[in-house]
Formats: structure tokens, C-alpha cells, sequence
């Protein structure tokens, strides 16, 4: 019967390859009995017309293929996706923002290097690189979620069962912003494409009008990724287990100290290192500037491992006995 | 009369939910003997449980790649059936489920009178 063959062949469109030949031969099978049953019952020839109303009745091919589909498959599942659409909202601002100067410079600086009007060229290119901006974005925004989803999915079926002694205190050190960790991977992320993929667009500048490329890092540096990359690829790892602990723990404050040290040492080699951006000497002091700072993180993370309590100056300063 | 359409959605809706959960209690209770897609369904409808095809068959799968069922193919008039019945897990498990409905009924019996 065509239809027959045509309605299980669709269904089997949508469903995986492993599934496919054992339910299409399940559904051709069920589908000739409810068919001669119902002649049999209606005093009607199996005939085409009845296998319409056969197939009618049993549904849509793609809605009956996903009821043969494991339930609940998300890319990001309803419980993450208010934070996700906050994301995409924050990410969209930002770049609305960002793109907006952009082309508003591009508009201005080519009008005032041009007197004929503004480059169009320049301005096409500039409205070309937002909108590609904005799909890279998205795309990196969405992965990150995505990831997260997983991990928590998997979290949710490995993890213990859950005890009131697993309360945080209101008041946790530990406790972790899932937006702030999203934001935080989502920035490594888009720094690692960057650097990796499009490092001739670190430092680039409008130039009398134009979108020009300063060559801002110098081809010494590429030497460096190696060890920036593993720095990334563990800061995200970490990252994610965080996000899957739902909160800071001792074992991982000690590999975010450990992290921080690392980082200092590349600092100090970029610092120490042959000529590696436009502007060297310039950058190498703001790079000490930094360096400075992440050894104080560090110092303060280390404060935080081995007392347990957050580092609250202020609190001795006022000669208050640390919090319990 | 004209029935309020957000009453008939709800009420759908609503009775869609208990029901779901009802089927597979219903499933079990009559896959403790061997039968094929259709049969079940005529069986159930003979209950009067009517449940349309393009519902019940994916529900089998589940169950069976849940473990609650078993399954065989066999050649009958010159036709291939995929037979169902319960595994010892799905026998189990619908002595448990079977208790907890009865216990429900009953709590619902008493809330309804």
C-alpha cells in the first residue's frame, strides 16, 4: 500500500539509524492490522482511502517519530534557558553598543578623510564585521550554555542524592553566580578564537578613515600561545567543574591558586621576553601593572585556602574579630 | 451551549497528565501475557481504555529500552509482529505501581465524596 510505505518511510526520516529499520517494520506491520480491521469492521475495501484515514488518525510523521525519541533532549534544557535568554540579551547589548561606536567611528573618521562623503566601502566592511561579530558572539554564548547543560545533566544522574546537610549558609564565601561563571567562560572563549584565530585583529584601529590592522602583537609572541592556551583550556576546565560542584571547594580554590601562579609565570615571561606588541615598552609596564594584581589574588586566595574565611581587611582594620 | 474554550484546553491539558502517567500501569498490567501492538490496543479499548496508535506503539519502545519489557518477532499469515510482554522488572514494578494506585484511588475516593 503506498501510502503506508510512504507515511513509515517518513516517520524513519526523522528518526536515528538504528531505530529506523525495526520501527518502520514495526509501524508497517501495525498499521496493515488496523487497516484490516477496520475494513473488517466497516464493511469497506483496504484501499487507499482507508489507509488515509489510517494514517490520519495515527498522526503526524515527524510528531509520531518523536515519540519515539528519548524525552527531554535539549541543547539547553528549560531550566537554564531564562539565564540563557538573559545572556543573549546582555551579549546583544554589549555588542549593540560596541558595533554602534563602531560604525559611528568608521562613519565619521571616513567622512572626515573623504570630502566626496563617507567611504561606503569602510562602512559596508564595518556593518559586515558586526553582523559576523554577532553570530560568532551568539554562537559562543549558546556553546557555553550548551556545555553547561551537559554537565549539569550528568551531575544531576552521578551526583549524591541530595540532604538538608547539603544547605550552604546564607551567608557563602563558596557559593558561586552561575551569570558571573557564564560571563567569565564566555570571555575566555572569545579571547581563545581571537587570539588563535584572528590575531592580526588584536589592536585594530581606524586609521585616516579606514579599519586598519597595527600588527599590534609582532610574530614573537606566537611563541607564547602554547602556554596561554593551556592556561585557558584549564581556566574553562575549572570552570566547568565549578559550575557542576554548584560552588567553590577547597580542592578547587587550590587549583584556582595553583592557576594563578601559573598565570603569573607567563606574565613574567611575556614581561621578561624579546619585543612582543607595538608599543612594548608601554604594554610590558601595564603587563607589571597586572602581574601585580594577580599575585595579590593570588596572596588573598591563599589567605582564603588555609583560613577558610574571606579576606575582609576592613574587619581588621575596625579591630573586629574575624567573622566564625 | 457554548462551552468556555479555556476550560476545554484546561481540562484536556489537565486530563492528559494524569492519564499519561496511568498508561503505563495500564500497559503492564495486560502485557503480563504476551501480545502485539494492535491486540493491546484492542485490549485496552475493551476496558475501556481507548488510547490512539501513534501514542501507545512509541510507548512500548520506551518501556522495553527501559527494561520493563521484553519483545520477540514472529512470523504470523505471512506478517512480522513484534510481541510484548513484561520482563521480571516490569513484573515487579507493576505490583508496585498497582499498590500505589490502589492506595491513590482510595486517598482520591475519600477527597471526592
Amino acid at each position: 500500500m503506498e501510502v503506508i510505505d510512504r507515511y513509515v518511510h517518513e516517520i524513519g526520516e526523522h528518526l536515528p539509524w538504528n531505530l529506523r529499520a525495526d520501527v518502520e517494520a514495526e509501524l508497517r506491520s501495525l498499521l496493515m492490522d488496523s487497516m484490516e480491521e477496520r475494513a473488517r469492521a466497516t464493511q469497506q475495501p483496504a484501499d487507499a482511502r482507508l489507509a488515509e484515514a489510517v494514517v490520519r488518525e495515527f498522526g503526524a510523521p515527524e510528531e509520531v517519530a518523536k515519540r519515539y525519541l528519548p524525552q527531554d533532549q535539549y541543547l539547553i534544557g528549560p531550566r537554564l534557558f531564562p539565564a540563557y535568554k538573559l545572556a543573549v540579551k546582555i551579549a546583544l547589548i554589549v555588542i549593540a553598543a560596541v558595533s554602534g561606536a563602531l560604525v559611528l567611528s568608521a562613519t565619521i573618521t571616513s567622512a572626515l578623510g573623504h570630502r566626496a562623503g563617507p567611504d561606503l566601502l569602510v562602512l559596508a566592511r564595518t556593518i559586515w564585521g558586526v553582523i559576523w561579530g554577532i553570530f560568532i558572539n551568539l554562537a559562543l554564548v549558546t556553546l557555553v550554555f550548551a556545555i553547561i547543560e551537559r554537565v549539569r545533566a550528568r551531575r544531576e544522574v552521578m551526583g549524591p542524592a541530595w540532604s538538608p546537610a547539603m544547605l550552604p549558609p546564607v551567608k557563602d564565601p563558596d557559593r558561586i553566580s552561575q551569570a558571573g561563571m557564564v560571563i567569565e567562560m564566555y570571555l575566555i572563549l572569545a579571547f581563545a578564537v581571537l587570539f588563535n584565530f584572528y590575531p592580526e585583529w588584536v589592536g585594530v584601529a581606524f586609521v585616516d578613515g579606514r579599519l586598519r590592522l597595527t600588527g599590534f602583537l609582532l610574530p614573537a609572541f606566537a611563541t607564547y600561545m602554547p602556554l596561554v592556551n593551556v592556561f585557558w583550556g584549564l581556566d574553562f576546565a575549572l570552570h566547568l567543574i565549578v559550575l557542576s560542584q554548584g560552588r567553590w571547594r577547597r580542592e578547587t580554590r587550590a587549583a584556582e591558586f595553583a592557576l594563578g601562579l601559573y598565570g603569573a609565570v607567563i606574565l613574567y615571561l611575556l614581561i621578561i621576553g624579546p619585543p612582543l606588541f607595538q608599543l612594548d615598552f608601554l604594554i610590558k609596564a601595564v603587563l607589571k601593572g597586572v602581574l601585580a594584581l594577580v599575585l595579590l589574588g593570588s596572596a588573598v586566595r591563599l589567605y582564603h585556602l588555609l583560613t577558610r574565611r574571606p579576606f575582609e581587611p576592613w574587619r581588621f582594620a575596625e579591630g573586629a574579630a574575624p567573622r566564625q | 451551549m457554548v462551552e468556555n474554550p479555556q476550560r476545554v484546553s484546561l481540562r484536556e491539558n489537565l486530563g492528559l497528565e494524569f492519564r499519561r502517567g496511568a498508561l503505563v500501569l495500564a500497559v503492564l498490567s495486560q502485557l503480563r501475557q504476551e501480545q502485539y501492538g494492535y491486540s493491546l490496543k484492542k485490549a485496552l479499548a475493551e476496558r475501556g481504555l481507548e488510547i490512539d496508535e501513534g501514542t501507545l506503539y512509541p510507548l512500548l519502545r520506551r518501556l522495553e529500552a527501559q527494561g520493563l519489557l521484553r519483545s520477540r518477532w514472529s512470523l504470523e499469515d505471512g506478517r512480522p509482529r513484534r510481541y510484548y510482554r513484561t520482563s521480571a522488572l516490569g513484573e515487579a514494578l507493576h505490583g508496585d505501581l498497582a499498590a500505589d494506585w490502589q492506595s491513590l484511588a482510595r486517598a482520591m475516593d475519600r477527597l471526592l465524596r
